[in-house]
């Protein structure tokens, strides 16, 4: 297939999102070069700009697409609402990302241009990684992702825990790499081809000599082999167990605004792709029954997953003594709460866990920007240094109270709506009660995690007060106080919410 | 050459495994790298074995040779050069500090 | 000929690929690499992927493995002896090396089983390869280029975020203070000078020269 330069401006202009993204990532490397100057924040509002252009671009094609056939951009770039849900998650959760860069008081601020130009790097990766149903350029996202990863983990690389987390973490991305790609030869191998529509076929291709469903019924054995090692892959990116030994100490060595990157940017990327594949190769309409059949037992591997992370999340998170470390753990433990709507393979279940990621959002960056500031004054991430700290800086602290409720998912926070509707799409009538146990095990866990939680806010407000005093800090305490208003203010007026999470998957015909 | 493609693959599983081992065993980082290396080759080789299958086919019918396969071959070379460069580079900066390149260097984040 | 060559390779890149992982020495394992990427260089040349074999002895023969080597060159890792962790024997842990190995067979094995059995039988065996063989370069820029031509730009984005990524992590820190390089003896900072002290001439070639290879 040939493209002519028709089709070329179109799909240019079907990228405009990427573009802009590209172009401004290029302008900050530039203007760190010519300004050379050590107050950053004119570059961090340059990014945060240049995400918002990316947003209203996203937001124009959101209102352009939603029709049953999806307009393609150089043969590679699905351009659907899906995808434009999760690039834009991405931009929001970057926005905020950069701004607690700014205000992170630990960040020296040399080569800030760099961390800016990685951080946007990392978000263009997001944008092909969950925008392609081609398996290649799934590949190339997930490695450009991976890569501005590695070298913003190990951006404070003078600092003894920055340097050995990147080098973990490059270790162990290899790895997956290397697992992720070798399944995916191996579906070639099978299929004939890297395009998860024709594969599925749901979509005509040149070049396939074998349908999936074929695959599957003349060698199981070898699909199977390919799949886990796919599900591998993105277990890596969304540190979902057997593949999360990496996520606590990078996301502890990591500097703060990029731990929270990983954990909520990161991971929503690893989720929207595994969404992607699970639902275009097993979900569709159109597919064999061969396929779906064998797409629950694939939700079935998936359930196991879920109740483990969760487990082995929950169990650590407990045992912690640095704030930090909990916040990671706990993060595990939620990627194993958003499985758990992935594995109902239910095109509900996979909306509860789009749903979550919007939740888990709010929630999680506020968490994360609660830390930064507390660390940025005690210079500690332990549960001691908070001692008391609640009555010098009471409006972060009550906020941090509401993202900890949020996230045990408890009324009257956005988490419980997002549990809830993880529960609810698990005990479908059409899944005959198969998933009670993993529901049981989620329900099980939260209480579990209630303990860990609270005792944040123990150390904040049941301690002495603080002999130290704080620092105030009008921005971040404004950002955060907004996110916590969101929390509570999003369960009361979730409605509209929900509507916009269910018209955003569109990947399937049903 | 008329040698089945299920020895292409035979070997690339025998390469990946032996990636794998190299991965789990050893503690130089500089050697974790190089089996990473290996695997990421070994993917490659099991690429071309199922490129040259589908292209045989292919040919068969009458079409050209199918292009996917090798193409993001090239593309896991580049991803493979990119992960030894930064990898490299952090073991290089990681060196600085302690003067070795040992794994146990990295697992002291471990409680 | 030809499959006598393919069997001859296949074993020379299994045996080589089994030195990278049994060598003591970090060197001995980089020539090992070495000869196993060539040997599965000239396995794609036998399968008819002649510019996939060339890409792959120019990018790993060519620059992988000069990174490698500089890299085992500059911490001047060659000898064994030197290497902290490496002084004792080579499969330390032997739980670990144990668990190791046997996840690598089985992960292997699982590969083969599933692939001997019937799983490709039912394709077509290859027979004469075509003039220009099965990667013939024509076809494969014009795919390249229209087709992959987002997956091409793609790679210059990682290529880039790369560079600046390798810049920022092995670029020596201007102003070393005495947290950062607590073990160095030569570095030029004695315990009473101030950290922020500013390393020497020589120091700073060095750390120049680094930088100029690695970026």
């Amino acid at each position: 297939m040939f493209l002519t330069g028709d089709i070329h401006a179109k799909s240019l202009g079907l990228l405009a999102p990427e573009l802009v993204l590209v172009a401004v990532s290029l302008l900050i490397l530039v203007l760190d070069l010519v300004w050379k100057e050590r107050d950053s924040s004119r570059l961090g509002w340059i990014s945060i700009g240049g995400l918002a252009l990316t947003s209203f671009l996203l937001l124009l094609a959101f209102g352009r697409s939603g029709g049953p056939e999806h307009e393609t951009a150089f043969a590679l770039v699905t351009i659907d609402r899906f995808g434009i849900f999760f690039k834009l998650f991405t931009c929001a959760a970057l926005a905020v990302v950069i701004f607690f860069v700014m205000q992170d008081r630990r960040e020296r601020k040399s080569h800030i241009g760099e961390y800016y130009f990685l951080l946007l790097g990392a978000a263009i990766g997001i944008f092909f990684m969950v925008g392609t149903n081609n398996l290649l350029l799934l590949v190339l996202g997930l490695e450009l992702l991976s890569l501005a990863s590695y070298s913003l983990a190990g951006f404070h690389k003078a600092e003894r825990r920055s340097a050995e987390a990147a080098m973990k973490y490059v270790i162990f991305g290899g790895l997956s790499a290397g697992v992720m790609v070798y399944g995916i030869s191996l579906l070639y191998g099978l299929t004939g081809t890297l395009d998860l529509r024709v594969m599925a076929g749901v979509a005509q291709g040149e070049g396939v000599t074998r349908s999936l469903a074929q695959a599957i019924t003349e060698s199981p054995g070898a699909v199977a082999i390919a799949m886990v090692m796919i599900l591998g892959g993105f277990s890596y990116k969304m540190s979902v167990a057997p593949f999360h030994f990496w996520a606590p100490d990078v996301y502890e060595g990591a500097p703060t605004p990029v731990t929270t990157f990983l954990a909520v940017g990161s991971k929503a990327a690893g989720f929207g792709a595994l969404l992607r594949f699970l639902a275009v190769l097993f979900q569709d309409g159109g597919a064999a029954e061969a396929v779906r059949a064998y797409g629950l037992q694939v939700g079935s591997l998936l359930a196991l997953l879920a109740a483990v992370t969760m487990t082995i999340g929950n169990l650590a998170a407990m045992r912690q003594e640095s704030v930090k470390r909990m916040l990671a753990y706990s993060s595990v433990a939620h990627a194993g709460y958003l499985l758990v709507g992935v594995a109902a393979m239910t095109s509900e279940g996979f909306e509860a866990a789009m749903f979550y990621l919007v939740a888990y959002y709010l929630m999680n960056l506020g968490a994360f920007g609660v830390l930064l500031y507390f660390s940025g004054e005690t210079g500690e991430e332990t549960f001691d240094s908070l001692d008391g700290l609640g009555y010098k800086a009471p409006l972060i602290s009550v906020a941090m109270v509401v993202f900890l409720i949020s996230l045990t998912g408890l009324p009257p926070m956005i988490g419980f709506l997002g549990k809830w509707k993880l529960i609810q799409a698990a005990m479908d009538p059409a899944l005959d009660g198969r998933l009670l146990w993993l529901v049981i095990c989620l329900v099980l866990n939260s209480v579990v995690s209630l303990y860990y939680y609270l005792r944040v806010a123990k150390h904040l407000f049941l301690k002495q007060p603080a002999e130290r005093s704080v620092r105030p800090a009008p921005a971040l305490t404004g950002l955060l106080v907004v996110l916590a208003v969101l929390n509570v203010l999003l369960l009361a007026y979730a409605r509209p919410l929900v509507e916009w999470t269910s018209a955003s998957f569109d990947l399937i015909l049903r | 050459m008329s040698v089945p493609t299920e020895y292409l693959l035979g070997l690339a599983a025998i390469l990946f495994g032996i990636g794998i081992a190299g991965f789990l065993t050893r503690r130089n980082l500089i050697v974790v790298l190089m089996s990473i290396e290996l695997m990421l080759n070994a993917a490659n080789l099991s690429l071309v074995a199922g490129a040259r299958m589908h292209s045989t086919q292919r040919l068969l019918d009458g079409a050209g040779p199918d292009l996917q396969g090798p193409v993001l071959a090239i593309f896991v070379i580049a991803v493979a050069a990119v992960e030894a460069a930064v990898g490299l580079a952090l073991i290089i900066a990681l060196y600085r500090r302690k003067q070795t390149v040992s794994l146990e260097s990295v697992s002291e984040l471990r409680d | 000929m030809a499959n006598l060559l393919f069997y001859l390779m296949a074993t020379l890149a299994t045996v080589c690929a089994i030195g990278v992982v049994v060598a003591r020495s970090p060197v001995v394992s980089v020539v090992s690499l070495l000869g196993s990427f060539a040997s599965l260089a000239i396995i794609y040349l036998l399968a008819g992927y002649q510019f996939l074999a060339a890409v792959q002895i120019l990018v790993y023969g060519g620059a992988v493995m000069v990174l490698f080597l500089f890299t085992i060159m500059l911490l001047n890792l060659g000898d064994p002896a030197v290497i902290h962790g490496e002084s004792e024997p080579l499969f330390h842990h032997s739980r670990r090396t144990l668990l190791g190995l046997g996840v690598a067979a089985a992960v292997g094995a699982a590969g083969l089983i599933a692939i001997l059995r019937v799983a490709w039988s039912a394709m077509p065996q290859p027979a004469e390869l075509p003039e220009g063989g099965l990667d013939p370069l024509d076809q494969l820029a014009a795919s390249m280029f229209t087709h992959y031509s987002l997956a091409f730009e793609a790679a210059s984005v990682l290529l880039l975020a790369t560079a600046v990524g390798v810049l920022v992590l092995a670029k020596r820190n201007r102003r070393p203070t005495a947290e950062v390089f607590p073990r160095e003896s030569q570095q030029p900072a004695t315990p009473s000078s101030p950290p922020t002290s500013t390393p020497s001439a020589g120091a700073q070639g060095q750390e120049v020269a680094e930088e100029g290879v690695l970026s």
